[in-house]
Parts: C-alpha cells; structure tokens; sequence
C-alpha cells in the first residue's frame, strides 16, 4: 500500500507539474518507521533528474508532524499519449484533453 | 508443492496485512507455498485493481504482491525446521526494510499472476530474495526484497 500510494503520487506530481504522464520503469522504497492506520499521512513527491523520455522521482510519507516513515526513488518512462493510447482503451485526443487541464509549471 | 500455505501456518495467525493476512476483511488473501527451493503464489485480481487503463494490472498491487510473497517466503523459510510449539508460539515475525520493483512490461488483469520467489542470501535478522511476477509465462514484473526479522507482535488470534 506504501509502495502504491510514492507511486501514485509520484505519478499525479509528474501530471500537474509537467503535464506528462510516464510509465513506471523501476520503484525503490524504503520502510523507515511503521506508518500507522487510522491517522493522516502526508504522501509527497519531487522531480529530480530528467531528460527527454526519462524521469526521477524522488517521493516520501511523513506523519502529519513531519516524521519521516518512508522514502522512495522511482524511474519514469515519459510517453506520448499516443504510446498511451494503444496500449489502452482511451483515445488519444481524451488523454491530450485530459493533460491539457494541468499546464506546465515551472520548477521552483 | 507443500499443501499448507505460509499464510495459514500457525505463525501467521493475527496477520491482518491488506495482501497477505488472512485476518484482514478487506485483504487479498495470497496464498503462497513452497515448490521446491522456490516460494510460488498464484492470484487472480479483480477487475478494479487497474492501472491508469482499463485492462492493466496496476503497478502498486504489483509491488504489493512482490512484497508480501517475498516477506511470507522468509516466515515459510525461518519456521521450516522449527518445532510446532515454536510455529504455534511464533518468537519472531519479518517486516520489510526496503523493496524494488522493475515494471518490465504491462501485466494484464484478465489472467492470473504468477510469483515465483526466491532467498538470495538469508542471514540470522534479515533475508534478501528476489521474485518474479509472471502473467502467461511471460515476466512482467521482477523486484527484490530485504525481509528483517521482528519481534512477533501479538495479533488477534494468539494468547499470549
């Protein structure tokens, strides 16, 4: 469920910030502290390294008071939609329209 | 193939693991056995554990299943030769410390999964295997798992 959730996040960062999504090519995680059931968690997520048709990912769940309960590293592989669209049931122009809801936001 | 599944041994009782345990309501119920020197698990998802696409198995139940198989396969191991008062009384259980996943190509959510795992190294506190998911014989997935050994935390199903 950790694994999963560095994942999805590590996904959705690379959607909002860089309005691309990837395939997953490779996740790393580490298990720091036991992440309790039943309390918040923070889940968060940084672009690190990257080129044309690669991405790093650098990702994290925390306790709501900043205790670090996991870290994760995950290589991404940067697809068109078009890439996207054969291997599943949507179509291209629903995954370009889909995309264009999150511009491109700068790094800080 | 053993008949007992790891997950049904007495050492696994009050696991309440979303993948692995047996005594979680909402899990996936795993079963995982011994054939030979490697631990196999074959499953079967439903069709809501999607990736971003409709008909691809989604890459964090995959990573979860890497995980739990190879974690119950370093229980399977551990109490293989202990006496049945020990596996009834179980001293210690494994967690993970660290797992990677390579996602080698999209697995397809209409088949069952195969996971074949291996111990690559086993110490006195920590194993290290390797596991394979496949979907029709093909390999889709391959990730490593360092599994340490805990203090067994006492779960619903044991006494003491």
């Amino acid at each position: 469920m950790i694994a999963l959730l560095l994942d999805e996040v590590s996904q959705w960062t690379m959607i909002g910030r860089m309005g691309k999504m990837g395939l997953t090519r490779e996740i790393s995680v580490r298990y720091l502290k036991p992440v309790p059931t039943g309390t918040e968690i923070v889940v968060e997520a940084k672009i690190g390294a990257q080129d044309e048709k690669n991405t790093v990912l650098h990702s994290a769940v925390r306790s709501t008071g900043n205790a670090l309960l996991a870290e994760g590293e995950s290589r991404w592989m940067m697809v068109d939609p078009s890439v996207i669209a054969k291997v599943s049931k949507l179509s291209e122009s629903q995954l370009r329209e889909f995309l264009a809801q999150y511009p491109v936001v700068a790094s800080p | 193939m053993d008949k007992l599944a790891f997950q049904d041994e007495s050492y696994s009782r009050g696991n309440c693991c979303w993948v692995c345990g047996n005594d979680n309501p909402h899990g996936l119920y795993i079963k995982s056995y011994w054939n030979g020197d490697e631990s196999v698990c074959t499953w079967k998802a439903e069709e809501h554990y999607t990736a971003g696409w409709p008909h691809v198995l989604n890459g964090g139940v995959i990573s979860g299943l890497i995980d739990c198989h190879c974690v119950l396969t370093a229980f399977g191991a551990y109490y293989r030769d202990k006496s049945t008062e020990q596996r009834e009384n179980p001293s210690h259980w494994f967690a993970t410390a660290s797992l990677k996943v390579d996602f080698l190509k999209p697995t397809p959510l209409d088949k069952p999964v195969q996971l074949r795992a291996r111990i690559k190294d086993m110490q006195e506190k920590k194993v290290l295997l390797t596991c394979s998911l496949f979907s029709d014989k093909e390999e889709c997935a391959r990730g490593e798992v360092l599994a340490v050994r805990v203090p067994a935390r006492k779960g619903p199903g044991q006494q003491n």
